[in-house]
Formats: structure tokens, C-alpha cells, sequence
């Protein structure tokens, strides 16, 4: 490709509405392009987002809330609660519900965390959690998308997107953003495939989603009655007859469709390929508790593995059954239960291969839950929450046995370092590389960035290595 | 990019080298984009209380200095800024992470050399139009874009292509070989003007426009957020469907979308084309806040109506004054206030409030209102003589006669009696039973009924007796009765009881209250008698479904009596059946003692005569016949009516809701002003002229006033891109400051103002462009171009691209013959989708069944559109998720599409079917190769391609033959049968070859 060309081609693409990066993505195929990039070397390569949907309680997974539980029963202060934002508990009384399980110190950090997260706790020193989290949408469906994709306005890309526009792909023979959803769990919040859109951004940044029933990636199976050698026959026949015709018309778009067939091609093999477990050891499966081709959240845990391993850019899987409105207590530690040794063995197996160290592993809700009680009785549950959440990360140039950010004594409002998803979403892009407030997009006339056109964003620099 | 590509364009073609500066093509998006942010029109986030965006602004005295002094580049702060070296001084501030670059700077300096002179955004100006040569209006324009540039157009593109490309362009489909063939033959001068009549006339042309205009709208079939459930809009889709068939001009277009329901005696259609306005994403989570979706929905709506109408992105200001247009945070709220009188939900399920017949329904429902309506028996006494004349003579007849009537209830026979211990039951003389010896303070009394025949109702009557100690009682209590239940079963089942009534009831003791199923509540009458009752009260029992009871059959009946109140139990009691079924039992408590009285008395006085008129009306044999007709034609209306599609259509609150200004877009901010209904005040001009509260319909008005700017400029432009693949302004979506200057204005305007002065009239407007000579260009790039223009600002070449997801399908539908193109319009149908694909939706859980028979190959504008996941073939093909206003969709080339049309079932079906076609022509491996091309491509196949294709046939005819299990599974794909003669494993071969000419990127694209 000489000079000539590169402009031509960028220009031509220009004018069917691709953005400048586009361009500096066949320019630069290795490496992060100029205009985006930060000060200093980028420590992480690919991200794995696991998404604890519905909001998992902070206050029974990973922010230790002892004044809570003297609380007990008591109202909650109005002072607190005046004004602000509440789902279901709209019009109710408010009273405190005490953390409804122990916390333990792990590990040499001593970070605290629930006893029904036994394994999350056995890698205590390698993870950071923020305590601090605050989002602006208090129902799910508007939660995860703005925890996706920094607003509430459908239609605009999600972080997948972005990343794999600003550092394209690594993968010739899969996508570069794959969504995996886990089944059983109890309590299904809908996940709408918005979650995974690219928005105003090229649809080829677009997720894939993973099915564990079925063809994995919609229509990579054959028709019926038709092997790999006659798909590869009639692949080459419409090969053929696009270059064909491409020596009359001369047309960019004909090549690339004639490369979107041989990568079509190769997922069809590389695909099942990629979801057959049956190379993976006796030791792995246990590890993470696996049972291939049940859907898991292990088992997709182990996929995503898998996926990194084979270069893809940004893999989110989403166990839903956190929607703790009654019965708070069992719930946390069924839904706990299904992804706390997943989770661990997720990090540990990275770890053991040598690539934590470029994966940021992500674990978190859209938000956390009240430190009020919901439907009181026996069962008590907890309404949903913005104002004060947890997560944690790990890997990907982030320090372990790091607790950062606090909320209030009631677990209410994050008060200490407060963390909002546009902080998460620049800490994310600075590990990969990138500088937050120089990746936009044209779209509408406004330079759209993930984090917002709002001033005051900021890296968390604390969790840092 | 702009400067870029002129630079380019100026070496290429020669441009003068001194070119005086445009503000409006070379300044304005210079300031827009690197200075407006800052130095705008938002007042809030204006720095050093400098704005740039007005002249007076730039010119003015800053103390000694000025940003902008005209003519003199040296004494301008702004080119001494954007020159500067320091880090301090240089504008745009490091921070912003903008920068100008060397050809941007030196058009500022040149401009400021010039004059520093303004102009108003080019799209918010007048429209202008400049008389030219009639009937070549677009060609001028452009040719004369040409001859500056010393270049000249394309040459005109071979007839085939031609007749492919409008039929994309006007139909979504491609054309079929017959009318290949027919084209080719037409050798007249205007064989092209008859051939776009005609595609204008095909029905399909309002399929393939409306899935332009649903895009825009965000039409969809799924409410969007959290459970995406359905909401019921299908006919509006129909509405746009017709519309642009009809060619409704885009007047009435807009009017009836906005306020088809504010319109005087709005027609169903007005009513139906007032969906748009309930187009939008609601929400039906718990939890959810109906004043956070409020202002969510109102948001949606400004977006929306702006976005469509006026191609501005007023939506930008709901936090703020918009940065780049002089549209204010007021502007915003002030929109939203339009649809405040819009009646629906905050939060929860959307209702349909309109019921739509089809076209057959309808006239069905005419008919039968009329009907009804003439049968009415008050109708026919009055206007029909011989039904009166029968009627009267009956009356005579029944008066003269001895009985009064013959009563549909028939006498019982009781046997088994069980009482409580010393209570006794004893039939009487005159058939009615009358309790006895010791009276308990509550009883059950049970007993079984015969009388052979059908059973629909049964009647129980309470009757005095001398020996009550309560004269005129009914009880032996205090004279009242309270029946707590009746039970009735019929060989041991528990009969339904439907409904109850009584002649008298007690308040709080309803008739209906003793077959509730609960003990606590129940039939009583009162223990003080009304006078001339003759000592009965009467309640009638209608079954919920008749029995039948044979000769030795008999009825289970029990009375409870378990009220607090003591013997409350009817003491003499009479029971009686009917066969005739409940909605014919006009008389269910027979005739009252008052019609009794008024039937024996010897002289009647007038009030007495009604009497009887009246009964005598609730037994006539020719009335009861009468009215048993005119409820079947009822039950087939309530039926017909049923049927008919339901819709979300507008309807307006008497009183509005309120809207406030919310300061940041808050929605818990009260704080903010509360706002009337009103346009963007800069766009007010002399067309904005409302007294009182403005509605929807001076909103409709107002945009397609004469005057205004904006609706006519974006909506030709955007009708251009249809025909070009690309907007005259390149940004199709915005008009506004951060747009694009059209490549051709004065074209635009032209187009805008021809299509305003004619009458707003589309078809009109699309004629004239697929008629013009720079319509009919040859869309290849030739390599000067490609150096020279390669975005087509000259217009030199036309345009090509795949062609949109649903013209995807419907083509291979086409191609294959499998297309049903029969119906026009309907509810939303669902063609195969790969199972469990909606598993992650919830409240409820959903299944996509897919639809049956002929509705699996309809167009795909029908497709149901789910928004959270909608069909995932569509999507490989860019379709959106209509959540918001899409303008222009992107055209992207991934390797999901190559799945979706090499696997997806209807892909393959479409493949074998088309494969049997060719299968069963006669002729050579060649030939039947051939005729295949031309009917996919519209033209003949190259030799070298026939020879390819028929190489793929032989080497799968050897594979199906050595598998004809693997023909036969590869012939089951879809749900089309396989009916040819020819063997499976030929068909099956020619299936892949189909499956290779579908797959062509040829076949899909419009160039």
C-alpha cells in the first residue's frame, strides 16, 4: 500500500461515512494511532467485563457496613434519603436493613470481603475494589446502558465498540467483541441488544453475541445437507463471480466483500472451535467448575479465556440473577454461589498463562442496592441504588489489595473518591492506552466521546500500578 | 476535510488561484467546529465573553483590541491567537485537543483580509429560487458545476442498468427478466418516462419509500425499553404505506402525523396517521418514575420531530443552549410543551385506543350498523306498517284471551328433602313447599328438582303464608330472608351460575350476592312489603351453560341460610325452570302483579293500558324474533370489530400537562420556568403568529410554512440521497451549523422551493430527478475522478451501493418467485429467526413463532421489529433498531452478512427454489446457467461466469447423488414444498448455484 492509495482509500471511505480512524486503522494495524493516544506505555491490551446484572448488593459482596448493622430496623435518616432518587420503594417507609453477612479480612492486604465470596476473597491481593461507584439511571434497562455506553440515549455506541474502533482487532478469524450470557441464575432482568450496539460507530465494531444453545454465533452453521468442502465451493463461486465482476467495476466495496467471505469462512471453523472444551484439561474444568456446553457463567468464564487467547479485543459476559428486591440474603448467596469461583478462576488461570498482566478483568453491577429494607418480614430484600456501589477490577496494570473510594456509614452515598462511570470508562481507556478526551467521534455535529462532553472526568489513578 | 478536498479539486481542475473566500463553504465550519464551543451561542460555556458567532461579536471593542478587525489581519486577536507560539495564548487552548491546521489558519487570514464579512447559516436563509431553463432545472445546475471544474459528466448508463437501478430506486426490488425484456424492445423516445410512471404507479413504491420514512420515525412494533413488550401500531405503517401510493402531499403528510386527531371530524385515517406521535420508547419496569419518563419521553420527542421535519438536532439542547445552532435550552422545553396534551401512561402497559378495520371490516360494519340500527323494534313500530299491524293485532289477540300469558317457566317436581333435624318441608296443594316444625337460627336446605327438557334458568319464589306471624312475611323470622347461597349440580357438578336478578333487592343484598360463593353475603328483600306485590318476591338464575335433563333426571338445588340474622329463611317457597336461554329471557320473573291486576281489571285506565303495551312488547312472539336477530347481528359486529387491528393513535387531553424548563435536563429540578407550546424563537420570524395556547396542529403549520427554512431543504435532500446514495448536503441528519454546506445550494434550494410552490407533491419531485441526465450516468469510477472527486461533490458519476436489508431480502424473495406480494398492508409478520434468539427478554418471557403460509415471504417493510432484538439478518445489514430517528443508515461490509445470506433458512430457501426453476427449465447445463443470471441480474450472464456456475453444478450433482439424504435435508429448508419432477439430487445441485448467484454481491447492489 503506498501513500496514494492509503489517501484514496481514506477518502473513499470518508465519503460513505467512516471516520478518520478508520483510516488510521489500516495505517497503523499494530499499535494505538497518535491522535488518541496517551503519554506513556498502555498496560492493557483486552478487556473482560464481567457483568453482574440486576446490581448485586454492595452492602453483602464488598463494602463492609458495620454502623449499618447496629442500624438494624431503625428509619433511615430522612436527611439522607430526602430528594433523592428511588425505584421501588417510591412512597415507602424507609427503614435500615443491617448487612445480612459477615465479612472476612483476606488475604495480606486484609481487604474485606463477604463471607459468600470465598473465592473473590482468596485473591484479595489481587484486586482492587472501588467502593465509590456512582451511576445516574436507577432502573436497569437505562443502567446498563449507561454503564455501556455513558448515556441513557439509546443509539450510541457501547465501550466494546469504542475500543475495538480505537485499537481495531487482533483476531483475522473472530470478532473483536464478544458478549457471552450466561443461563440460570434466577431472576432474569431483559438485556436488550442494545447493550452491545455500536451506535453511530461502523457496524463491524459491533458486539457478537454468543449463544450456548444452538449455532453459537447466529447462522455459522451450514445449511442442512451441505459440508465444509460444498461451502467452501459456492464461497468460491461468489468469489469468483465478485472478481469478476470487480474487473469491470472496479469497486473497494467488492474486495471487501470477497475478504468478508473468507472471514465468514473462517469463523465457521474457528467458532466451534472456539466453544469446543473438549482441549481443555480435567484440572481446567474443575478449576472453574465448568461443564462444557451448559451455558454457565463458568463455562463462560472459560470462554472468555479462550477468546482472549485467540486476540479478541473486548469480551463481556453477563450473569443476570442480582435483583435482590426480597430475600436479599439468600439470593446473594445463591447468584454468589454461581459465579464467585468462575470469577477467581477466570483471574487465576489469566495469571497462570502470563496474561493478566495485559487483560483488565472488570467485575461489577449496573448499580447497588438500598441500605434500606424492601418488603421487611422474614425475607427482606433491597431496592435498587445509585448513589453509592461496588466493584472490582483486576490484571491490566491495576495494583492489587487496593480498597479505594468509601461510601457513608449506611452504604448510601459514596463520600470518599467518588467514582462515576465516565471515571471508569477513562480508566479503562487509559489502560488501554488511550486518552479519554481525545477519542471522539463525529456524530450529529458534536465530537461524541465515551465519557461525555461533561469537564471533571478522571482516571483513577489510585488503583494503579 | 473540506479545505483538503478543494485543495485537491483546485489542482485537479484548475481553480483560479486567488479564489475569494466563502464565509458560508470555507469560514463557517472552521468556527463551528474549532471555536463555537467555546465562543458560541451557548452563553453558558462562552469564555472571555467573546462570541464569535455574530459579527458584532467579533468585531467588538474587547478594551483597545477587537477578535476581528475586518481587513486587517494584524490587528486581529483571533489570527494573532491562532498563530501564537505560547502555550498560554494559542487558540484553540492545547486542552481542548483541537487544532487548526495550516490551510484552516490561512483561510481565516484570507478571510479576515477580505473583510471578515457574515453571513446566516446558509440553511437557516431563504430559500431561493433561480429561474432556469424549464424541465432541465437539475442538469443545469449541475452541468454548470462542470463547466467551472472543465469536466464532464459521466456517460449514460446501458438501458439494463438503468431499468435495475429504478426499480431498486422506486420499488426495492429488481426488476423481473420479462420486464427486462420489454424495456430493451421500447424503442420510443419516452420508453424511459413510461417505465418511471410506471414503477411510480406499482404499490411497491409505497413499500420502498416507507422504509425510508419508518426509519426516521423510529417506527417499531416493541416499546423498547426494559420488557420491549408489543404495542399495537401496525396501521400507521400502513398509513405511510398508502400515502405515498396515494402521493398525499406531504402537507397533509405532516399535518395528519402531528395532529391528525385535532383535525375537525378527523376521518380513521387522520386518526391512524396520529400514531406518530406515540411512536416512541416507553417503559413498563417497576420501579421506573413517571416523572423521569416524562421528561424522557418528552426528550424523545423534540429529538424526533426536529430530526424528521426540520433535519435540526434541537435534542442537543435539553441541558443547554445548543452549542452550534442558535437553538436555546427554552427552544427545547418549549418544543416538548407541543405534545404535553398527548394522553398516555408514565409508566406501564400501552393500551390501544383505536380500533381500525380493513377495508372489507369496514364496509362489513357499515352494513351492520345499519342493520341494527333500522331493526330497532321501536324503529319498526314506528316506520314499519305491517310490522306494527302485526303487532297490534297479537296484542288484540293476547288481551282477548283468558290466559296471560304463556309463561316460559314450567313447574317442578321436589323430591328428597333434607332439613335440619325437626324442620320440616311439606309440598303444598298449589305446588309450592312451606317449611315447618322447629325453626333453627340458621339452616340448609337441600332437594332435588326434576322436569325434563333444557334447563338455561331457574327461578325461585318467596311467598307469604297465612300462618307467618310477620303478616305478608316471607320468614318466619321477622318476615325477611336472607339467602346466603344457592347451589344447583347436576349429577354431582356444580353448576355455573352466570348471572342473577330479583325484583326486589334489599341494598347490600343483591340477588347476585347468593351465588357469590361466599357465606357471608346474600339475597334479602326487606321485612317491610311494598304495596300490591300479592306476597311474592321472584329471583331468576341464569346458567352459565343450559343442561339437559332427561326423563328421570334431576337437579341437586340447595338454600343456604347462614346470615347472623335468625330464620332468616324463605318459609314458603316455589321453584320453576326455562329452556329459553338467557339473552332471549326478556320476562325472567314472569309478569307482575301490576300487569296481572292491569290484565284482569275490568275497566283499564291509560297508565294500565301501557302496562300491558310494555309487557305485552316483552313476549310478543314477532318482537322476542325481531330482537333475537338483531342481537346475532350484534354479536357479528362486536365479533367484526373484534378482529380489526387495534392501534396507539393520538388522543388529547382537555387539559395539558405542564412543562418546565429543566435547568441541566434535571427532571427533579423543579426549579425551572414553566413554558407555553411555542417554535424556536429564531425561527419565529413573521410565520409564528398563534394566540392563545399553540397545538400540535400550528406546530404542523408552522413547519410547512412557506417561509420556513428548513423543511423543504432537509426533506429534498434527503429525497436526493435516495437517488444518488448521497444528501446534496452530505449530512443528511443535521442541516444545522455542524452539517454540511451542500455541494450544489443553489440546486437545493431549487429543488426545495419547486417542491414547496407545487404543491408539496413527492412523486413529483422524484420524477423529476430519475428523469434527469445526471440521473442516468454510469456509476463506475473512472480513475480521474477517483484522484479528483472522490466523494462526488461534482455529481460527475451517480452513485452505487447494496442495497438497503430489507431490499435484500425481498430481492432474493423476488428472484426466487417466492416473494408474496399479493396483500398490501396488515399486522407485522415474522419470518424465521434462529431459536431462542429472544431468550434474554423478560415480563413476560417471549418466543418469536415464526408466521405461517404466505406470510413467511411477504416484503420485509412487514418484518415485526423488535427494538432490543430486532431480527438478526436485518441487523447484519445495517437495518436499525429504530430507537431514534435514522437518517442514513451506515453500509457496512461484514462478514455477518456473508453468514446471514449463505446460512440463514430463508436465504437457502430462496436459493432452492430459485435452484428448481432452473432445474425444471429445458436446455442445456449452460443455458438453464444463463437464464438464471438474467433473471437474478437483469442481464446476461458472461460466458466466463456461466462456465464457473455450471462447474458448481457438476461437481454437487456428483455430491447429491452420492448423498441423496444430504439432497433431501438441504430440500427441507424452509417451509415451501419441493413439488418438481425433477430429481431431488438435480434440484438440490442447482439449489447451490442459486445459493452462489444470491450471494453475489452483484445481486444485492444498485449501481
Amino acid at each position: 500500500m503506498n501513500a496514494t492509495t492509503n489517501r484514496r482509500t481514506f477518502l473513499n471511505q470518508a465519503t460513505v461515512g467512516i471516520g478518520a480512524l478508520a483510516l488510521q486503522r489500516q495505517l497503523f494495524a499494530e499499535g494505538i494511532p497518535e491522535e488518541i493516544k496517551m503519554a506513556g506505555n498502555p498496560k492493557a491490551k483486552r478487556v473482560i467485563f464481567l457483568c453482574m446484572a440486576g446490581g448485586p448488593s454492595h452492602l453483602e459482596t464488598l463494602d463492609h457496613k458495620p454502623t449499618l448493622a447496629k442500624m438494624h430496623g431503625q428509619p433511615m435518616p430522612e436527611s439522607i434519603t430526602k430528594g433523592q432518587p428511588i425505584a421501588q420503594l417510591q412512597g415507602k417507609a424507609l427503614k435500615c436493613l443491617g448487612p445480612q453477612w459477615d465479612f472476612i479480612k483476606q488475604g495480606k492486604s486484609g481487604q474485606e470481603i463477604s463471607s459468600q465470596l470465598p473465592f473473590i476473597g482468596k485473591m484479595a491481593d489481587d484486586i482492587a475494589i472501588v467502593r465509590s461507584m456512582t451511576t445516574k439511571q436507577i432502573n436497569h434497562d437505562p443502567a446498563h446502558t449507561f454503564m455501556n455506553s455513558g448515556t441513557q440515549i439509546s443509539g450510541r455506541p457501547c465501550m466494546g465498540s469504542w475500543i475495538q474502533y480505537g485499537l481495531g482487532s487482533e483476531t483475522k478469524d473472530l470478532p473483536g467483541f464478544v458478549v457471552l450470557t450466561s443461563v440460570g441464575g434466577g431472576q432474569s432482568q431483559p438485556i436488550a441488544s442494545r447493550q452491545w450496539h455500536s451506535g453511530f460507530l461502523p457496524s463491524k465494531y459491533q458486539g457478537v453475541h454468543f449463544h450456548s444453545k444452538g449455532d453459537p454465533v447466529l447462522y455459522v452453521g451450514n445449511p442442512k445437507g451441505v459440508g465444509r468442502a460444498d461451502q467452501r465451493q459456492v464461497i468460491d463461486a461468489v468469489n469468483g463471480l465478485n472478481s469478476i465482476r470487480n474487473g469491470l467495476a472496479d469497486d473497494p466495496e467488492i474486495t471487501t466483500k470477497i475478504s468478508q467471505y473468507e472471514m465468514a469462512f473462517r469463523m465457521q471453523a474457528s467458532v466451534p472451535e472456539l466453544v469446543d472444551l473438549k482441549g481443555e484439561s480435567k484440572e481446567t474444568l474443575e478449576m472453574y467448575g465448568a461443564k462444557p456446553g451448559d451455558g454457565s457463567f463458568a463455562s463462560n468464564c472459560l470462554l472468555a479465556r479462550r477468546l482472549a487467547e485467540r486476540g479478541v479485543r473486548f469480551i463481556q459476559l453477563y450473569h443476570r440473577g442480582w435483583d435482590h428486591h426480597g430475600g436479599v440474603k439468600n439470593g446473594v448467596a445463591g447468584t454468589a454461589k454461581l459465579v464467585d469461583r468462575a470469577s477467581w478462576a477466570l483471574v487465576q488461570d489469566l495469571k497462570q498463562r502470563g496474561m493478566l498482566e495485559d487483560t483488565l478483568v472488570i467485575w461489577g453491577g449496573e448499580f447497588g442496592r438500598t441500605p434500606m429494607s424492601q418488603g421487611g418480614g422474614n425475607n427482606p430484600g433491597r431496592d435498587h441504588h445509585i448513589k453509592g456501589f461496588s466493584l472490582w477490577m483486576a490484571g491490566g496494570g491495576i495494583k492489587g489489595g487496593v480498597t479505594h473510594g468509601a461510601t457513608d456509614d449506611f452504604g448510601y452515598n459514596a463520600v470518599q473518591d467518588v467514582v462515576t462511570v465516565h471515571d471508569l470508562h477513562a480508566t479503562m481507556l487509559h489502560q488501554l492506552g488511550i486518552d479519554h478526551q481525545k477519542f471522539s467521534y463525529k456524530f450529529q455535529g458534536l465530537d461524541m466521546r465515551l465519557t461525555g462532553v461533561e469537564p471533571g472526568v478522571k482516571v483513577i489513578k489510585n488503583i494503579l500500578a | 476535510m473540506k479545505i483538503a478536498w478543494i485543495a485537491v479539486l483546485s489542482i485537479g481542475f484548475a481553480f483560479a488561484a486567488e479564489e475569494k473566500i466563502d464565509f458560508q463553504r470555507d469560514v463557517r465550519p472552521i468556527l463551528s467546529d474549532k471555536c463555537f464551543f467555546c465562543h458560541g451561542f451557548d452563553s453558558e460555556t462562552r469564555e472571555a465573553d467573546l462570541r464569535l458567532d455574530t459579527p458584532e461579536g467579533a468585531y467588538e471593542n474587547l478594551g483597545g483590541y477587537s477578535a476581528v478587525v475586518p481587513g486587517k489581519v494584524k490587528d486581529s486577536e483571533l489570527y494573532l491567537r491562532i498563530t501564537s507560539k505560547k502555550k498560554k495564548e494559542v487558540m484553540p487552548p492545547p486542552e481542548s485537543h483541537k487544532t487548526l491546521n495550516l490551510e484552516e489558519i490561512e483561510t481565516l487570514r484570507k478571510w479576515i483580509e477580505q473583510g471578515a464579512g457574515y453571513q446566516e447559516h446558509w440553511a437557516y436563509e431563504e430559500i431561493k429560487k433561480i429561474e432556469v431553463p424549464a424541465g432541465k432545472e437539475i442538469d443545469h445546475f449541475v452541468t454548470q458545476k462542470w463547466n467551472t471544474a472543465g469536466i464532464q459528466g459521466s456517460k449514460l448508463a446501458a438501458k439494463e442498468v438503468l431499468l435495475r437501478r429504478l426499480s431498486w430506486d422506486l420499488r426495492g426490488i429488481p426488476p423481473s427478466a420479462q420486464e427486462r425484456e420489454e424495456f430493451l424492445k421500447d424503442k420510443s423516445p419516452d420508453a424511459w418516462g413510461i417505465l418511471v410512471d410506471r414503477f411510480l404507479a406499482d404499490l411497491k413504491y409505497g413499500e420502498r419509500m416507507a422504509v425510508w420514512w419508518l426509519d426516521l420515525v423510529r417506527y417499531a412494533d416493541t416499546i423498547g425499553y426494559h420488557s420491549d413488550n408489543e404495542m399495537m401500531v401496525s396501521p400507521y405503517r400502513d398509513y405511510v404505506i398508502n400515502s405515498f401510493n396515494k402521493n398525499k402531499s406531504f402537507t397533509d403528510f405532516t399535518i395528519e402525523q402531528l395532529a391528525g386527531d385535532l383535525l375537525p371530524n378527523a376521518r380513521l385515517e387522520q386518526k391512524v396517521a396520529s400514531g406518530y406521535n406515540r411512536l416512541l420508547q416507553t417503559t413498563e419496569e417497576g420501579g421506573a418514575q413517571d416523572k423521569e419518563y416524562r421528561a424522557i419521553y418528552a426528550a424523545d420527542r423534540v429529538r424526533n420531530v426536529s430530526e424528521v421535519w426540520l433535519g435540526s438536532t434541537l435534542g442537543c439542547a435539553q441541558c443547554h443552549d445548543h452549542k452550534y445552532d442558535p437553538f436555546t435550552a427554552r427552544d427545547f422545553y418549549s418544543m416538548a410543551a407541543f405534545f404535553d396534551d398527548i394522553s398516555e401512561n408514565g409508566i406501564g402497559k400501552r393500551r390501544p385506543n383505536l380500533s381500525v378495520p380493513g377495508s372489507q371490516e369496514g364496509n362489513r360494519i357499515t352494513e351492520l350498523k345499519k342493520a341494527i340500527d333500522n331493526g330497532r323494534v321501536e324503529k319498526l313500530l314506528k316506520d314499519d306498517p305491517d310490522f306494527r299491524a302485526e303487532f297490534s293485532a297479537g296484542m288484540k289477540a293476547w288481551l282477548t284471551g283468558t290466559k296471560l300469558g304463556s309463561s316460559v317457566w314450567r313447574p317442578v317436581k321436589y323430591s328428597d328433602f333434607k332439613t335440619p333435624v325437626g324442620t320440616s318441608l311439606e309440598i303444598l296443594e298449589d305446588g309450592t313447599v312451606l317449611e315447618g316444625g322447629k325453626i333453627a337460627a340458621t339452616a340448609t336446605y337441600s332437594f332435588k328438582i326434576s322436569s325434563p327438557g333444557k334447563v338455561s334458568a331457574i327461578k325461585l319464589e318467596a311467598l307469604t303464608h297465612e300462618s307467618f306471624s310477620v303478616k305478608n312475611g316471607f320468614s318466619r323470622g321477622n318476615g325477611n330472608f336472607v339467602l346466603t347461597e344457592i347451589e344447583v349440580k347436576n349429577k354431582g357438578k356444580k353448576l355455573k351460575i352466570l348471572s342473577a336478578q330479583a325484583d326486589v333487592e334489599q341494598s347490600d343484598f343483591p340477588a347476585k350476592a347468593a351465588v357469590d360463593g361466599n357465606q357471608k353475603t346474600g339475597w334479602a328483600v326487606g321485612a317491610n312489603v311494598p304495596e300490591g306485590r300479592k306476597g311474592t318476591r321472584r329471583a331468576a338464575f341464569v346458567l352459565e351453560e343450559p343442561v339437559e335433563l332427561k326423563e328421570n333426571d334431576a337437579l341437586d338445588v340447595t338454600l343456604h341460610y347462614q346470615s347472623p340474622y335468625e330464620s332468616h329463611n324463605i318459609a314458603r317457597f316455589s321453584l320453576s325452570m326455562t329452556s329459553t336461554d338467557h339473552a332471549d329471557l326478556e320476562d325472567p320473573l314472569g309478569p307482575s302483579p301490576e300487569v296481572f291486576d292491569a290484565f284482569t281489571s275490568l275497566k283499564r285506565t291509560p297508565k294500565q293500558n301501557d302496562i300491558l303495551r310494555n309487557y305485552y312488547l316483552s313476549i310478543a312472539p314477532g318482537i322476542l324474533a325481531q330482537k333475537a336477530k338483531l342481537r346475532s347481528l350484534e354479536e357479528e359486529l362486536k365479533k367484526t370489530e373484534g378482529e380489526a387491528r387495534k392501534m396507539l393513535a393520538s388522543e388529547a387531553l382537555g387539559k395539558p400537562r405542564m412543562t418546565r424548563i429543566l435547568p441541566r435536563g434535571n427532571w427533579m429540578d423543579d426549579s425551572g420556568e414553566v413554558v407555553q407550546p411555542a417554535v424556536p424563537e429564531f425561527l419565529q420570524k413573521k410565520m409564528w403568529n398563534v394566540e392563545g395556547r399553540a397545538s400540535r396542529l400550528d406546530l404542523a403549520k408552522w413547519i410547512l410554512h412557506k417561509d420556513n427554512p428548513l423543511t423543504a431543504r432537509s426533506t429534498m435532500n434527503r429525497v436526493w440521497r435516495l437517488f444518488f446514495g448521497r444528501g446534496l448536503s452530505p449530512n443528511v441528519t443535521d442541516l444545522g451549523g455542524q452539517g454540511e454546506m451542500p455541494t450544489h445550494p443553489k440546486l437545493l434550494d431549487w429543488l426545495a422551493a419547486d417542491f414547496r410552490d407545487g404543491g408539496w407533491d413527492i412523486k413529483r419531485m422524484v420524477k423529476k430527478i430519475v428523469s434527469s441526465q445526471v440521473y442516468l450516468q454510469q456509476s463506475g469510477v473512472s480513475s480521474f475522478l477517483r484522484e479528483n472527486d472522490p466523494s462526488n461533490d461534482l455529481l460527475a458519476r451517480q452513485g452505487r451501493w447494496r442495497v438497503d436489508a430489507e431490499f435484500v431480502r425481498d430481492g432474493a424473495l423476488k428472484i426466487s418467485e417466492l416473494l408474496n406480494d399479493k396483500k398490501l398492508g396488515g399486522g407485522s409478520v415474522k419470518p424465521y429467526q434462529p431459536a431462542g434468539f429472544w431468550q434474554h427478554l423478560n415480563f413476560p418471557r417471549k418466543v418469536w413463532k415464526a408466521s405461517e403460509g404466505g406470510d413467511l415471504y411477504r416484503r420485509s417493510v412487514y418484518t415485526f421489529r423488535c427494538r432490543t432484538f430486532p431480527h438478526p439478518s436485518m441487523v447484519a445489514f445495517d437495518a436499525p433498531s429504530r430507537e431514534e430517528c435514522t437518517a442514513e443508515r451506515s453500509r457496512s461490509n461484514i462478514p455477518q452478512q456473508a453468514l446471514a445470506m449463505l446460512n440463514d433458512p430463508i436465504f437457502v430457501e430462496a436459493s432452492r427454489v430459485f435452484g428448481a426453476r432452473m432445474a425444471e427449465r429445458e436446455g442445456t447445463v449452460s443455458e438453464k446457467v444463463a437464464w438464471g443470471l438474467t433473471e437474478a441480474l437483469s442481464r446476461e450472464g458472461t460466458e466466463e461466469e456461466v462456465e464457473l456456475l455450471a462447474k458448481v453444478y457438476q461437481s454437487q450433482l456428483n455430491k447429491f447423488q452420492n448423498h441423496p439424504e444430504a439432497a433431501a435435508a438441504f430440500l427441507s429448508t424452509g417451509k415451501w414444498p419441493s413439488t418438481t419432477n425433477v430429481p431431488a439430487y438435480e434440484v438440490a445441485a442447482w439449489g447451490q448455484v442459486g445459493r452462489a448467484i444470491l450471494n453475489a454481491y452483484e445481486t444485492t447492489s444498485r449501481f
